[in-house]
């Protein structure tokens, strides 16, 4: 019998394999440093939170989660199309930023810093998603999935043509490839992806707030698809759980109590610089990230 | 060669995680049986102060029932998890651990929060929880598993606004920091406001990272208010008493539990003079001195909170058994319990009852009992 300690890892890890292989997508494959993801993340989930709790099938929620997401990357590469490298970036993140302010504002429909508790786990066609275990067979279909449409998309002639512009946007132009419609669909492809992992953690944890979806996510995210490599599928699914991981494995570290919090977040910092020390692309990167 | 050293060195982690989960998580042979008590706080981060106080309340709470002989003969022992920046995957890996990996007696939280994603868990398992810190009504009342050692805001709350509808002031606003705890209680403070006046206290909402609160208190004097709130974390309050001052807005400042602090005081000094704050009978002088002789400092507002929670549970265990069962009922049977931060009894709701609020304003720097 597994515990159900490392089921709940297991959880977690798998929707953070959904999130990043989405991002490394974007970022990896397209080119656009997307520092918004976590926007698109948190979008998935307050989508789905509130359609379910007002009587929409979970279903139905979980799909919109997705195209929700997937809608609002459309309208993120619209408002940045002429945006290029650390600019486009910044304009990404100043989303985040919008994004995590209407969690914040919009009370009547939010609540506001307050977050939304209760949040009822998945009812599939009348079949109630009830257990942990249940849970993590229920992610890990949709990692698989994920995944395989990911990488899918990245091994099809689409995919070579979002390499091609990621290493030389000006070049595919001038072959008369249409790069706008390569950046629409790229992260129309990620955000979606990004939405239904956002579902997946506002069914499991039961209760999102607008902190959940803000700085210190986009860090982890970030540093996931860092970790494990630009361009590299393989690297997005072993990151997570390398990143989850390491920090769980410190709890059982025998620490005195007075230096317990802190001493545990410098030892998680050094792993980290210590892998990218050894590993400045990364486990699997294929390039640097510029 | 330097490709095999790189693949033996990333196989080595990869072992080493393996064996850490598979030692932690299948071989757990315990020495000797104790009691333990998992705990939910904020070590690190904006929370820090508060949940290092709590962590220092516990810990030489602890040392005194242990070296008392522990309950039954069993040791105290205490499993803390940190939660930085109130992270709630934190908190729901930490209750996982505590339920399957280090089976614990009880769970401690420390807010509001916390408390949300912890609960299912602890109940699924039959495990009590008991929050320390947070009297807001997000801690949901009326499950056998939750109680709640600090007053409720709704206590500590009305006694404010009947304090200030005696005084014959009128025409109030609230200035609310958008955080869980102070989106709460302004929500509570206007509800209450209501019910005694038949208003409602008009809000401005500051953002957490708001470092400058002249705009909000230039529509504050176009308006002239009679009486400001001013729910904002202790950081910035001091802060946000001095542009009052300013500004020159001769309103009657109000503040939360918390706002006699030095942290406050020392930031807004003169400005803060004349402000009217609630606040709990300070600590019994044993325990402030127990405290300072421990950690050199006097203890700040949730230490004395964190103390009676292991001190009341000991006395429970040992007169009702250590079973979740009878804990629970220990709990709704104990009576002025002569706690660090007064006496100690909980209702029917699993809510603390009995500590005195009071209200108190600054005169020369000092709050001082109205």
């Amino acid at each position: 019998m597994i515990s159900p300690y490392v089921i709940h890892l297991l959880i977690l890890i798998g929707i953070y394999v959904i999130l990043s292989v989405s991002l490394n997508l974007a970022l990896g494959y397209a080119g656009l440093l997307n520092l918004g993801h976590v926007a698109l993340f948190g979008i998935g989930a307050y989508t789905s939170t509130l359609l379910t709790m007002n009587g929409v099938p979970f279903v139905i929620s979980f799909l919109l989660a997705g195209l929700t997401a997937s809608f609002f990357g459309f309208l993120l590469i619209l408002a940045t199309r002429k945006l290029q490298g650390d600019y486009y970036a910044l304009a990404t993140l100043g989303f985040a930023f919008v994004v995590y302010s209407l969690f914040l504002n919009l009370t009547d429909l939010t609540r506001g810093p307050l977050g939304i508790p209760g949040i009822p786990k998945p009812n599939l066609f009348g079949f109630v998603i009830g257990s942990n275990l249940q849970y993590l067979l229920f992610v890990a279909v949709l990692v698989l999935v994920s995944v395989y449409s990911i990488r899918t998309v990245v091994e099809s002639p689409f995919g070579r043509l979002l390499e091609a512009m990621r290493d030389d946007e000006l070049g595919l132009r001038v072959l008369g490839k249409n790069t706008k419609m390569l950046k629409y669909k790229s992260m129309m492809i990620s955000a979606f992806f990004a939405g239904i992992s956002g579902s997946l953690f506002a069914h499991y944890i039961s209760f999102i707030d607008p902190s959940t979806f803000y700085i210190n996510e986009l860090i982890l995210i970030i540093t996931i698809v860092i970790v494990g490599g630009i361009a590299s599928l393989k690297g997005s699914i072993v990151a997570p759980f390398v990143i989850i991981l390491i920090p769980e494995a410190l709890r059982f570290l025998s620490l005195p109590s007075s230096i317990l919090g802190p001493a545990r977040q410098i030892i998680y910092a050094l792993v980290l610089l210590f892998i990218l020390m050894y590993k400045p692309r990364g486990l699997y990167g294929k390039i640097d990230l510029e | 060669m330097k490709k095999q050293n790189k693949k033996m060195f990333w196989a080595v982690i990869l072992i080493a995680l393996v064996v850490i989960f598979v030692v932690f998580n299948y071989v757990r042979s315990e020495e000797e049986e104790r009691i333990k008590i998992g705990v939910t706080a904020t070590l690190t981060g904006f929370g820090a102060p508060w949940g290092e106080d709590i962590q220092k309340g516990i810990d030489l709470a602890v040392k005194e029932v242990n070296d008392e002989g522990g309950i039954y003969g069993k040791q105290l022992e205490i499993i803390y998890e940190d939660i930085s920046e109130l992270d709630l995957k934190m908190a729901v890996s930490a209750a996982q651990k505590f339920v399957s990996i280090d089976k614990v007696d009880l769970i401690f939280t420390q807010w509001a929060e916390d408390n949300a994603v912890v609960q299912p868990i602890a109940e699924e398992n039959n495990i009590l929880i008991m929050n320390i810190a947070s009297g807001s009504r997000d801690v949901p009342r009326g499950s056998p598993y939750v109680f709640m050692i600090r007053p409720t805001d709704a206590e500590v709350t009305e006694r404010l606004v009947d304090y200030i509808i005696s005084l014959n002031v009128d025409n109030p606003v609230m200035i609310v920091e958008q955080t869980p705890y102070f989106e709460s209680l302004g929500a509570l403070t206007d509800e209450i406001w209501n019910q005694k006046t038949g208003q409602n206290i008009r809000k401005y909402s500051a953002s957490p990272t708001e470092r400058d609160y002249r705009t909000i208190l230039t529509k504050v004097k176009q308006e002239g208010y009679d009486v400001v709130f001013v729910y904002v974390l202790e950081d910035n309050a001091g802060l946000v008493l001095k542009n009052i001052e300013e500004f020159g807005i001769e309103a009657l400042k109000i503040g939360f539990t918390g706002m006699g602090d030095p942290v406050v005081l020392n930031v807004a000094k003169e400005s803060a003079e004349g402000m009217v704050y609630t606040d709990f009978d300070s600590s019994e002088q044993f325990f402030i001195e127990k405290f300072k002789n421990e950690y050199g400092r006097e203890p700040l507002v949730t230490s004395d909170l964190a103390y009676d929670a292991i001190k009341v549970l000991a006395k429970v265990m040992r007169e009702y058994g250590t079973d979740t069962e009878s804990v629970k009922k220990g709990l709704e049977l104990i009576k002025d319990f002569p706690g660090a931060s007064g006496p100690v009894t909980f209702n029917e709701l699993g809510e603390r009852t009995g500590k005195e609020v009071i209200i108190k304003v600054i005169r020369d720097g000092v709050g001082v009992k109205i």
